[in-house]
């Protein structure tokens, strides 16, 4: 854990910076990065494709924040105790958000939405990658108990008590880097089918719903006695809509084969 | 939209320092920690419209290769002093408009109305809020002369020779 990074002084004013909203920051710009990259190899609009990421990162923050709202306001049952007392981020708010803000500004940009995000996919678990050690280094996140192999102690941790613990930030990261390359490793024989956002989507439905089960913060909302969390809840419905997008592009995948076959 | 995209990420700069030296003022520096990054993604997005049109206009595209530049480290700053400065505002926002706090704290929250403070002792104003209802004196030992003022009103000198209101059964 380390979660100042450094500390700013200039004159007197000395201000600390955090490790978690560095490299939270890193993890979006590298993602407007790779992502004006891929563009550029495919031969997109590459300007486009970055005021779109624009958007997308917008609305990812303000779909993040708006979650945490609607999940606070269910647990405490004061729809605006999420904005008053416990304001923050929940993290599958944001491709929900961020694939809403996508979806409205791509006509209006001129790009296929489905094609750009096609592209964007896989540097978003590289992006989330990065944001995962800040929230190891931030505290936030942090495992359930466990004294085997890899786990860690928060040493100074303000709540947490220093007893050894799953490193779950890090468990999702690797996990994230992992789906990250087997994204980009995926040929993009059509691409604006879809099929790469829905491998994303099941992906990383599973891979949510696994480290949830070693988490050990019950801030983030459980439900039914502590059984299911509420991001276990959402990877259902992200599970369903990936799968959902993954055979629209293999009927896709089907037309246009036997579109071929018949041409003559 | 190439200099537009330039005058945002400035902005943004400037927002962004804004926050850092108004972290303790309520409200200005929420606005300003959390404003930068939301100018810095408008720079951005003002910035691709500009490199888009100016490849498909055959412009160059300098002015919005910069302002892109500019407003994603612009971004990623200010994202990150908005975790700290904006969070650190918010508390002290929060701190300067709950009823509930001892005025103490609210001492240093800036320019929020606060209520008026009380008085010192020696100018014999009277304060603004109620005074509370006075605390029942200590039981003492009998014998002892009574405490001078320890009813809350005045001590009223006692004639010589006469034992006090406090001590008469």
């Amino acid at each position: 854990m380390h979660p100042i990074l450094t500390v700013l002084e200039v004159g007197d004013v000395v201000r600390p910076i955090g490790t978690y909203g560095v490299l939270i920051a890193l993890g979006i710009v590298l993602c407007t990065v790779l992502t004006a990259r891929a563009a550029a190899r495919a031969r997109e609009d590459v300007g486009a494709a970055v005021a779109s990421v624009g958007f997308v990162v917008a609305g990812g923050l303000a779909g993040a924040f708006l979650l945490n709202v609607i999940v606070e306001g269910f647990a405490t049952g004061d729809p605006l105790y999420g904005v008053r007392e416990s304001p923050g981020l929940v993290f599958y708010g944001g491709p929900i958000g961020g694939f809403v803000a996508g979806a409205l500004t791509a006509r209006p940009l001129g790009v296929p939405f489905l094609k750009l995000a096609d592209l964007m996919v896989p540097a978003l678990p590289a992006a989330h990658a990065v944001g995962r050690l800040g929230c190891f280094f931030g505290g936030c996140c942090y495992g359930a108990r466990y004294d085997g192999p890899l786990s860690v102690v928060y040493a100074n941790h303000p709540f947490v008590a220093p007893l050894a613990r799953h490193p779950a930030p890090l468990y999702e990261a690797a996990l994230l880097l992992l789906l990250a390359f087997a994204l980009a490793l995926t040929p993009v024989r059509r691409a604006g089918s879809g099929a790469r956002l829905g491998l994303y989507a099941t992906g990383y439905a599973i891979i949510r719903a696994l480290t949830e089960t070693v988490r050990g913060d019950a801030v983030r909302g459980v439900w039914f006695g502590g059984a299911v969390s509420t991001s276990q809840l959402l990877s259902v419905g992200v599970f369903a809509f990936g799968v959902v997008l993954l055979r629209r592009a293999a009927r896709a995948g089907d037309a246009a084969g036997a579109a071929r076959a018949a041409a003559p | 939209m190439g200099p537009g995209s330039i005058v945002l990420g400035i902005t943004a700069f400037a927002m962004m320092l804004g926050g850092i030296l108004f972290t303790l003022v309520p409200v200005l520096g929420s606005v300003l920690s959390f404003g930068a990054p939301a100018v810095s993604l408008a720079g951005l997005i003002v910035g691709g419209i500009g490199y888009s049109q100016a490849r498909r206009e055959m412009e160059s595209a300098g002015a919005p290769v910069a302002g892109m530049v500019l407003s994603g480290v612009a971004f990623l700053m200010s994202f990150a002093f908005a975790l700290v400065c904006g969070t650190c505002n918010a508390f002290v926002t929060a701190v300067g408009t709950s009823s509930d706090l001892s005025p103490f704290l609210q001492v240093d929250t800036g320019s929020m109305p606060m209520p008026a403070p009380l008085p010192p002792p020696s100018s014999g104003a009277v304060p603004v809020a109620p005074a509370p209802p006075p605390l029942p004196p200590p039981p003492r030992a009998p014998g002892l002369p009574p405490a001078a003022g320890s009813s809350g009103l005045p001590p009223a000198p006692a004639p010589s020779g006469l034992p006090s209101a406090a001590t008469t059964p």
